[in-house]
């Protein structure tokens, strides 16, 4: 009877295992890109060993089923990595304190998905979708909200489901690549780039963490996380509210001007 | 009614503490073969996770609002990190023990099989909107990393 518990599909969870320590003993690679360092992290590899697990046919005790029990293991293993950024937010709440009003206000800035993108997006012809698309950088609640509020049929829904499997597959590969080249290029400072990275996905956010710890030696790495955890705390506590009352109304009139105008 | 409910919360923290055994055993391997940990030093830190995961778990069961469970449990891990904590001190020593991405490797282990089942929906998802996805994430990033920069200078960070 355990077997059939999320915790007891022991196979699957002796793979993950094992990817683990291979991918740690990998460990990170620096490749340098003209003056900027992108460093690859064993984080990535573990994903994609995992996937290719995945896509080998023969290995049938890691499918669909498992996928679910993924989704479930990673909640709880999320909530340990929360624990710890906790723990070192706590030990640096002095420099979370003096930057309070920054750290809280610069998360107002998730607004600026629905600017940069949704412009662009029905510039390339898209319709009601390109409104689900970039009304947040999705993650689970915005998925939520947006099938609450257009229906799982709309074609808003289509738009945040094809926003949430980009970010799943590519926001962490994108997250420890695009960050700590804007530190390299001095374009943000370690702190601002730590706080940006907080967005409401805590892979994305440590994938980022890491990269712009790497390209900031001289910064302290306590502050940064402190910084980048709590930030992400507060994106994904507000992303539905900011969604429900900021960016989705303000999608509609962007959406309208914008038709109007051709 | 009430008797039902406890149950079923008796059976749901089981099978939360079985699942972080999971997780700790993981983390402990990463720690290990990654960043020079040893076995038993990584210890202590996991038991401290694993009891503010759990009490952040908890607090999200019995009380109503759509804060989510991770806000809690940062909140807590802060809260017993504090300078006024007084347990503070062990507290920090030992999670420091632990490296940061001992902690991810695993979730992204985790997120490979969901990767795995979205990859036929990915496909058939068209450039322009994997384009569009991706400056959702990029333009996330750089205006919240332009507005922090920008009242950095105003607050005087």
């Amino acid at each position: 009877m355990w077997r059939d518990k999320n915790w007891g599909d022991y196979k699957f969870h002796l793979v993950i295992l094992v990817c683990c320590i291979l991918a740690e003993a990998v460990g990170p690679i620096k490749i340098p890109v003209g003056g900027v360092t992108v460093t690859l992290l064993p984080l990535l590899y573990s994903m994609i060993f995992v996937l290719i697990v995945y896509m080998i046919k023969p290995i049938r005790f890691v499918k669909e089923k498992q996928a679910e029990i993924g989704s479930a293991l990673l909640t709880l293993s999320v909530a340990f990595l929360m624990a710890k950024l906790g723990i070192t937010s706590g030990a640096s709440i002095k420099d979370v304190i003096s930057a309070g009003p920054v750290l809280i206000l610069q998360n107002l800035g998730n607004v600026g998905t629905l600017l940069v993108a949704l412009p662009i997006a029905l510039l390339l012809g898209m319709g009601r979708e390109a409104v689900g698309m970039t009304h947040a950088m999705s993650r689970e609640p915005n998925v939520a909200l947006i099938s609450d509020m257009f229906g799982a049929d709309s074609a808003e829904f289509k738009g945040v489901m094809t926003c949430y499997i980009v970010g799943t597959i590519f926001g962490t590969i994108f997250m420890s690549i695009v960050p700590p080249i804007f530190v390299s290029l001095g374009i943000f400072s370690p702190e601002s780039a730590a706080m940006a990275v907080g967005a409401g996905s805590a892979s994305m956010m440590t994938a980022g963490l890491a990269g712009v710890m790497e390209a900031a030696p001289a910064a302290n790495p306590d502050v940064l996380t402190a910084f980048a955890s709590i930030s992400n705390v507060i994106s994904s506590s507000i992303s539905v509210y900011l969604g429900l009352f900021i960016t989705v109304p303000l999608g509609n009139v962007i959406y309208k001007a914008m038709k109007k105008g051709k | 009614m009430d008797k039902e409910n406890r149950v079923s919360f008796g059976s749901e923290f089981f099978d939360w503490v079985m699942t972080f055994i999971i997780v700790a055993i993981l983390s402990v391997a990463c720690n290990m073969v990654g960043y020079g940990g040893m076995l038993l030093e990584s210890i202590p830190g996991m038991l401290i996770f694993a009891a503010i995961s759990l009490a952040g778990l908890t607090v999200k069961h019995f009380i109503p609002g759509n804060l989510p469970a991770v806000a809690y449990i940062a909140l807590i891990g802060m809260l017993v990190a504090m300078p006024f904590s007084p347990i503070s001190g062990f507290v920090i020593y030992w999670a420091n023990k632990v490296a940061l991405m001992a902690v991810v490797t695993p979730i992204l282990a985790y997120a490979g099989v969901i990767v795995g089942r979205d990859w036929r929906e990915f496909v058939k998802i068209g450039w322009k909107g994997i384009l569009v996805s991706l400056l959702v994430i990029l333009g996330t990033f750089f205006v919240s990393g332009g507005m922090a920069e920008i009242m950095g200078r105003i607050f005087g960070m």
